[in-house]
């Protein structure tokens, strides 16, 4: 390869990587997977002891932003790493694989790329590792997140909710935080001094205790210890800062830079102050304090303060804690220490933060663990070599030996001679009455990623107190947002999070879109299964939607849908019914819908709009033909009609119900239309002693008999009645209904007013009436009542008529009036008005 | 730098006849692919993309309707809530552009009345089989006072071009309205999400 595309690869390659991790040699390979070539950036990665082969897979080459290069494994050079170089079994001489865990990956490579320097540089570091046998792998946790697109089963099976787009973001945010943060370095100066209630007088300078560095540090840290135990402020529970100490400090920072206190927290004798370089003020912020008393009733005299802030991206934390005293009260201290730990809460708005949930943690105080005395305090004090006393330290013990405390701690090396406890004024052992052996009670540990420590020192020119000063000075490297590359990365989020949102929507599929029924006739129940099924990794709700604000029903009303709502897990599938049935309500509408079919052309029966929640709709066409039949005709029509309806088109059919003027002629001048005269003869003859001939319920409504006399009447058959008597009952109900018009046109409105009166109601017969429908509804009402004669055989009383007959003849809202206006007619003798009406023409 | 997803929402509509390249626009603009083998569309169909315009990260959503004949008046009822319309011809098909008045029409009737309307002539990379030329597209857009381009899904002409154009009048109209105090009507509330076609989605279950 080019040397200068190499190079531009190499920086894409090292952005993909942190600080401290070294990108050692870049190569560039292919793998064949199934009958595809695809490119791969062989990575070879060094941080701290251990390092890692990383394969990049690319999607564009060259690779020139950083979402080009995606990690498609990640090999430890560990002991299970080997690279076998032997010529492969004659594919290719340029191929080598490589093993590591349980897996072989294999790869070649173009003739022209010289693999050299990767084979020696893979070679020494895995000699390195034989050699040592170990290292610290965890840095490459980073780099083995889950991919995007990976199907979430807990998902898929409805046990969690997809993750929305907010929280993908901020996920995804999150695990590419490497690429856009870079560590600042910080020094961080940590100092602790228990001062045996000494007051700051004029002449204390603390310049050789805190300005004791070549560069002014970033942050101090400086905790003090009895500073005050009087009564008063033990029982007081003092919490007020001591501005003569606070003062004292700023006058003793470097003198290097500007500072500022940035806050200082106090409990009783104990107060921690912190101190920054004015120049950081903006990069710090959710500063927050917290104490805790330990002492006899949590009085405050022994306990902790501390100080939780964020710098940048990083949280740190501060703690100043003076801990029991006395020598063999090493346990009371450990407790100390655990309630501390317990205890110490940061609240920040809603947030509360324990001490353990920072990133950098740094302890200080009087800790007052003292030499486990092996050997008596005299021969202590005369003691040379410090540091052989060093392992019977009991927090040497408590700490490193037992585990027992500051677990996850580190602390430096001591070097300097035990703090406590001197003659004040002098650098000699106590030489009171109580004859205290020395020991090492102040102390500093601190806990976290990236904090190196260097130097932890006494003071002794420092002479007022009984204990000598200590401090530590520490650089931590701090997380820290690199704008320009965020925004970059930001960037590439949003289109992920596009692209994961577009992926992820809920997706149904359908196995037709359009459903035939093909012929469709009167009073028949067709059935199709539409079959969906969810394909996508994500749980499915549809429904049917309606397709007008209007109305709220999703489809015609001769379709019926068995799940017109439902939900189906990945993988699942289910059947979705569709019922036809046409019936007396939609027989005229489907002629009507249908009229403009022709031959060859269908039209829909409807349009089904199956939406899935948070996905597409999918439009669902039914098709279908109709056969016409008598039923859902106008009754006009029927009278038209000069053969058998099956030998007339729709469209012919439908020309002759528009004929509202009757330009068409009658076929015959008879009084009714042929079938409800062949049902109205039929049961004259047949039907006037049956029981229960009409029924309120219409017990004969779904007999099968009836599509067998749709047939009968259809085809203007001459064979016998293939009905019964009870089905030809049912047939003249059907009739009436199924026609697009109701027989009688009178309003319901005027049957409110004048339903009292039969001359009026007659009138209205006569008046609001085509000629047409009045012949009929005589005709019909001097056969019911002919019905209602024989009421002690048959049991038809003109009431249960009335009821019957009102909604089918006059299709009323409320059937009340027109109950009461067929009872009028059943009940007075209509006689001569029908025979005067029956005879006009 | 703000942690949210998207300060606005837009929704767009691509309409058009069947085959005129609707499907193929969009997937060109959202996932920057063109294959030539889609099925046509059968139904609502939508994607989402944000973009970024005058500093503010805008989340279109657009969505593809069926283009066939029988689902004109079903997809009428999306154009509701559309701020946004994309009317999109086949510069190889003379139907295809002179249904564009009738899918204007349908604009008129059934959309926001103040909703932004583009033109696209699509398939401009297919020159040799071009029947509508420039100026009669150009034309009708003028005739209307719309804004329009001819674009390529399959060779990628103009079609983030189009998308960002519509996005900025529509910006444009949502500024003016903020000064007319009439924020509330267009700058759409981040929580509600749930798309709303002319649909009543309450009433069905
Ligand atoms: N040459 C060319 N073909 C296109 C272009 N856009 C779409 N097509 C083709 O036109 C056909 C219909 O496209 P499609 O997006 O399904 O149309 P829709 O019905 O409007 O959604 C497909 O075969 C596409 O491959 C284009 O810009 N150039
Ligand atoms: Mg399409």
């Amino acid at each position: 390869m080019g040397d200068n595309l190499k190079y531009s690869i190499l920086q894409t390659v090292e952005q993909k990587f942190r600080l401290g991790e070294v990108v050692l040699v870049i190569f560039e390979a292919y793998q064949i997977v199934g009958a595809e070539h695809q490119n791969r950036v062989l990575v070879v990665v060094k941080s701290g002891n251990s390092s890692a082969l990383f394969s990049f897979a690319i999607a564009n080459y060259p690779p020139i932003n950083l979402s080009d290069l995606h990690i498609n494994a990640v090999l430890p050079i560990n002991e299970t790493f080997i690279i076998d170089n032997r010529p492969g079994s004659g594919i290719s001489s340029h191929q080598f694989q490589i093993l590591s865990g349980n897996e072989t990956f294999t790869y070649y490579y173009y003739p022209d790329h010289n693999k050299e320097q990767f084979d020696k540089v893979l070679r020494k570091l895995i000699q390195e590792y034989s050699e040592e046998n170990h290292g610290n792998f965890m840095w490459l946790d980073a780099y083995k997140s889950s991919d995007l697109s990976e199907i979430d089963l807990d998902i898929a099976t409805n046990k969690l909710p997809p993750k929305n787009r907010e929280s993908k973001f901020r996920e995804e945010l999150e695990r590419r935080k490497p690429e856009y943060t870079i560590y600042e370095p910080y020094k961080i100066f940590c100092a602790t001094w228990n001062v045996n209630l000494q007051q700051p007088k004029e002449d204390l300078v603390l310049r050789e205790w805190l300005s004791t560095t070549e560069d002014a540090p970033d942050i101090y840290a400086i905790g003090l210890q009895e500073i005050d135990m009087s009564a008063e402020t033990i029982i007081r529970s003092e919490t007020r800062p001591d501005y003569n100490w606070i003062a004292k400090i700023l006058e003793g920072v470097h003198p290097g830079d500007a500072y500022e206190e940035l806050i200082s927290v106090r409990f009783v004798g104990m107060m921690l102050t912190i101190v920054i370089k004015q120049s950081l003020r903006s990069s710090v912020s959710k500063i927050t304090t917290s104490m805790v008393g330990t002492g006899t009733l949590n009085f405050g005299n022994k306990g902790g303060v501390g100080v939780s802030l964020q710098l940048n991206e990083n949280f740190l934390c501060f703690i100043n804690s003076h801990l029991a005293a006395h020598v063999q009260e090493f346990e009371r201290r450990n407790e100390d220490h655990d309630e501390i730990l317990r205890r110490m809460q940061f609240k920040d708005g809603f947030r509360t933060r324990n001490i353990l949930e920072h990133d950098q943690i740094f302890w200080i105080g009087d800790l007052n663990y003292r030499i486990a005395t092996a050997i008596d305090d005299g021969q202590i004090k005369n003691f040379c070599e410090y540091e052989k006393l060093f392992y019977l330290d009991q927090l040497y013990i408590e700490h490193v030996k037992k585990k027992r405390v500051f677990r996850d701690f580190q602390e430096g090396k001591i070097t300097f001679k035990p703090t406590y406890k001197y003659d004040p004024g002098t650098d000699e052992w106590d030489s009171s009455e109580k004859n205290r052996a020395p020991a090492w009670c102040d102390r500093i540990f601190w806990k976290g990623q990236k904090v190196e420590q260097l130097c932890y020192k006494s003071v002794m020119q420092l002479r007022i107190s009984d204990h000598k000063p200590v401090y530590s000075v520490f650089i931590t490297y701090i997380m820290t947002r690199d704008e320009k590359k965020f925004k970059r990365v930001h960037e590439e989020v949003l289109k992920t999070v596009d692209k994961y949102e577009n992926d992820n929507q809920p997706q149904m599929t359908v196995a037709e879109t359009d459903l035939d029924f093909g012929i469709l006739r009167y009073h028949e129940m067709y059935s199709r299964e539409l079959l969906v099924a969810n394909n996508c990794h994500l749980p499915v709700h549809f429904k049917f939607l309606s397709k007008d604000i209007v109305s709220s029903s999703v489809c015609e009303d001769w379709i019926r849908i068995s799940h017109k709502s439902g939900e189906l897990l990945t993988g699942n599938s289910m059947s979705i019914r569709i019922d036809i049935f046409i019936d007396e309500s939609s027989a005229s509408k489907i002629m009507r819908r249908l009229k403009d079919a022709q031959i060859n052309v269908k039209v829909p029966l409807d349009i089904l709009v199956l939406h899935v929640e948070n996905g597409r709709d999918i439009f669902i066409t039914v098709f279908g033909e109709y056969q016409p039949s008598i039923f859902g005709l106008r009754l006009d029509t029927l009278m038209k009609l000069n053969k058998s309806v099956l030998e007339y088109s729709l469209k012919e059919l439908m020309d002759i119900d528009d004929d509202a003027n009757n330009l068409i002629p009658f076929y015959n001048n008879a009084k009714a239309p042929r079938e409800i005269y062949l049902m109205i003869d039929y049961l004259y003859r047949n039907g006037l002693n049956i029981p229960h001939l009409f029924t309120i319920q219409r017990r004969h409504k779904l007999s099968p008999r009836i599509c067998a006399i749709r047939d009968w009447l259809d085809s203007w058959s001459v064979e016998n009645f293939p009905g019964t008597p009870q089905t030809a009952a049912e047939i003249l109900l059907k009739i009436f209904e199924a026609s697009p018009e109701p027989l009688v046109t009178i309003t319901e409105r005027e049957l409110q007013i004048y339903v009292q009166y039969f001359d009026r109601c007659k009138e209205l017969v006569q008046n609001k009436m085509p000629l047409l429908n009045r012949k009929i509804f005589l005709y019909v009402i001097m056969f019911l009542k002919e019905i209602q004669k024989n009421y002690t055989i048959n049991g038809m009383d003109d009431r249960t008529i009335a009821k019957i007959f009102a909604p089918a003849l006059c299709r009323h809202q409320n059937d009340q009036f027109s109950q009461k206006f067929l009872l009028l007619f059943l009940s007075n003798d209509i006689k001569d008005f029908a025979r005067v009406e029956l005879e006009k023409n | 730098m703000s942690k949210k997803t998207y300060d606005l929402l837009f929704k767009l509509l691509l309409i058009g006849d069947s085959g005129v390249g609707k499907t193929c626009i969009l997937f060109r603009f959202s996932d920057d692919a063109f294959t030539s083998t889609f099925i046509s569309t059968i139904g609502i169909d939508f994607k989402i993309k944000t973009v970024e315009l005058r500093g503010k990260k805008i989340k279109l959503q657009i969505w593809d309707t069926a283009g066939q004949e029988r689902f004109h008046t079903i997809t009428t009822s999306y154009y509701r809530g559309a701020m946004g319309i994309m009317l999109v011809y086949d510069i190889t098909n003379e139907k295809s552009f002179e249904n564009i008045i009738k899918w204007l029409r349908n604009i008129d009737e059934h959309a926001n009345e103040d909703v932004e309307r583009m033109i696209l002539g699509n398939k401009c990379d297919m020159t040799d089989k071009r029947v509508v030329s420039k100026e009669r597209g150009e034309n009708i857009a003028r005739e209307y006072g719309i804004r329009f381009m001819e674009t390529s899904a399959k060779a990628n002409i103009n079609i983030e071009k189009a998308f960002s154009e519509l996005a900025e009048a529509i910006l444009d109209q949502t500024a003016g309205k903020e000064n007319n105090d009439n924020q509330e009507r267009v700058v759409v509330d981040r929580k509600n999400q749930e798309k709303s076609p002319a649909y009543s989605r309450c009433c069905t279950s």
